[in-house]
């Protein structure tokens, strides 16, 4: 009983997959599900029959074309090299007929071999067609002796197909990143160039102190917004575990930490100061070292100071 | 045996042709070939977009066919659908490996033309009878709802499976399953009315 529901439920499910099967739509396991399951259901065999006239149909949708007269030509010349249903070799012959069980008694041997001379006996006729089916037989296991060969250089292109995606996926990750730091630097000229090109903007002057004599800044205060985009060169590379600390200084609220940074093999850094103290009062620009990630007062030797402003 | 002369039931007069291409019958092959070709390039230059290799395709079909008489099984199909259904499975195959569709999907520029691509009607009465199933096939398909239609087009000329169709709509592959069995049916209900 259950068997029998279970077996059922399978007919119908594969039965519902025949049209798509007449159409060649199945992706290859549910194709060999289908096929397997033909071989015992006679009910499907004969289902698939009537799909593949309705898939026939759908043949006379598209205009017909006929072929040129030398695709014909080598097409019937080709026969000749095809190894066609005419084309056995005796000693095939001989091996089909002897397993065949309608295969004629040797005595009859001779008619036999006439056959290859269009005698139409029905002994003759037989044998032929028993070397056709031992042919047929032959060319099935050629055939799928190629398609394993074929499917082995397909699973190679597919290999090499999925290495080559693999790479230009990362090769895109790479220029999408690269992309998205040039429209980082971008943004950042931008500012700068507002900065530098508009009238109220503010250039305040460092100069080198002590050892980093050699070194000079620029701050140019946006006043209005009460940003700043400070730059700085010359600067010596700070001890291992030390990085530079900018401030701005005002008689009311001390030094005040406008962030750290660090400089490259150059000796040059940057920073965005994201608030600066309003114009309105006296500041002085000041840079220490300090230790990496900077502190809340200033505590390290000073580098770099504020002149004047122009 | 009936002579190589249209004879008044094409089906009996195809079987056997293929019965005496079975017996090595050049003749016949020819004739079977001079019948059922147009059609079979017709679909095979539709599904490749490419006419030398849709040529390829026939050709190879055909062969199969001269080798394969013996097992042809007339239940199974028309000689005509199965010649349709050896030269259809090498077109798939072939795009299904990925080269002739990449080329195919270069050469489809007209998306929407798949059923009047580029071709030659064949001469003769048979340029009648192309026609008269042209127009049948045609109205069954016009009858269908639209979305079963397209899967069943891209099933059958562009030799698209289940997922890919799915893939090409950017529908669930369940809904496509059941357009394509829905529109099977309602198609063989109206090409195949039982009898």
């Amino acid at each position: 009983m259950t068997l029998t529901t279970v077996s059922d439920a399978r007919h119908q499910r594969l039965a519902e997959l025949l049209p798509a099967y007449a159409l060649g739509a199945l992706e290859p396991d549910e194709q060999a599900a289908v096929e397997k399951h033909l071989a015992g259901c006679p009910e499907c065999a004969s289902e698939l029959a009537a799909w593949r006239r309705t898939a026939e149909h759908l043949a006379a949708a598209t205009p017909p074309v006929t072929p040129t007269t030398s695709a014909r030509e080598r097409l019937l010349t080709a026969l000749d090299n095809a190894g066609g249903p005419a084309r056995r070799t005796p000693a095939a012959a001989r091996v089909s007929a002897a397993s065949s069980p309608t295969a004629p008694p040797p005595a009859r041997a001779g008619p036999r071999e006439g056959a290859r001379s269009r005698d139409r006996s029905a002994p003759a006729r037989r044998g032929v067609a028993a070397w056709l089916a031992a042919a047929a037989a032959i060319a099935a296991v050629v055939l799928a002796s190629w398609a394993l060969v074929r499917q082995g250089a397909l699973v190679g292109e597919l290999e090499r197909a999925s290495a080559e995606r693999r790479r230009l996926l990362a090769e895109q990750e790479e220029l999408r990143a690269e992309l998205s730091r040039a429209r980082g630097r971008l943004t950042e000229l931008a500012a700068t160039i507002d900065l530098v090109t508009s009238p109220d903007t503010r250039r305040i002057l460092l100069a080198g102190l002590g050892p980093a004599e050699g070194a000079s800044a620029t701050a140019l205060v946006d006043p209005h917004r009460g940003i700043a985009r400070f730059t700085a060169q010359g600067l010596p590379v700070p001890p291992l575990g030390r990085t530079y600390q900018l401030w701005t200084i005002t008689a009311e609220t001390g030094p005040v930490s406008a962030g750290v940074f660090d400089v490259d093999e150059r000796g040059s850094g940057e920073l965005e100061v994201a608030s600066v103290p309003p114009p309105e009062q006296a500041i002085t620009w000041a840079v220490t070292v300090e230790p990496a990630g900077g502190v809340p007062a200033p505590t390290g030797e000073m580098v770099l100071r504020s002149q004047v402003e122009s | 045996m009936p002579g190589p002369a249209l004879v008044p039931d094409d089906d009996t007069h195809d079987r056997r042709l293929v019965v005496r291409v079975a017996a090595g019958d050049r003749d016949a092959f020819a004739a079977l070939f001079d019948r059922h070709s147009p059609i079979v390039l017709g679909v095979l230059v539709c599904m490749l977009r490419d006419r030398a290799e849709a040529e390829e395709v026939l050709q190879e079909a055909f062969l199969q066919a001269w080798q394969d008489a013996a097992v042809y099984r007339p239940e199974g199909a028309s000689p005509r659908g199965w010649l349709l259904m050896l030269a259809r499975s090498r077109a798939i195959d072939r795009l299904r490996s990925g080269r002739a569709r990449r080329l195919r999907e270069e050469r489809s520029a007209l998306e929407d033309g798949v059923l009047s691509a580029g071709a030659e009607p064949p001469a003769g009465p048979a340029r009648v009878e192309a026609a008269e199933r042209r127009r049948t096939v045609g109205s069954a398909l016009a009858e269908l709802p639209a979305e079963q239609r397209r899967c069943i087009e891209l099933a059958y000329f562009e030799g698209l499976s289940h997922t890919q169709i799915a893939a090409r709509l950017e529908a669930p592959l369940g809904t496509v399953k059941s357009r394509v069995l829905l529109g099977m049916r309602k198609l063989r209900a109206v090409l195949e009315p039982a009898v």
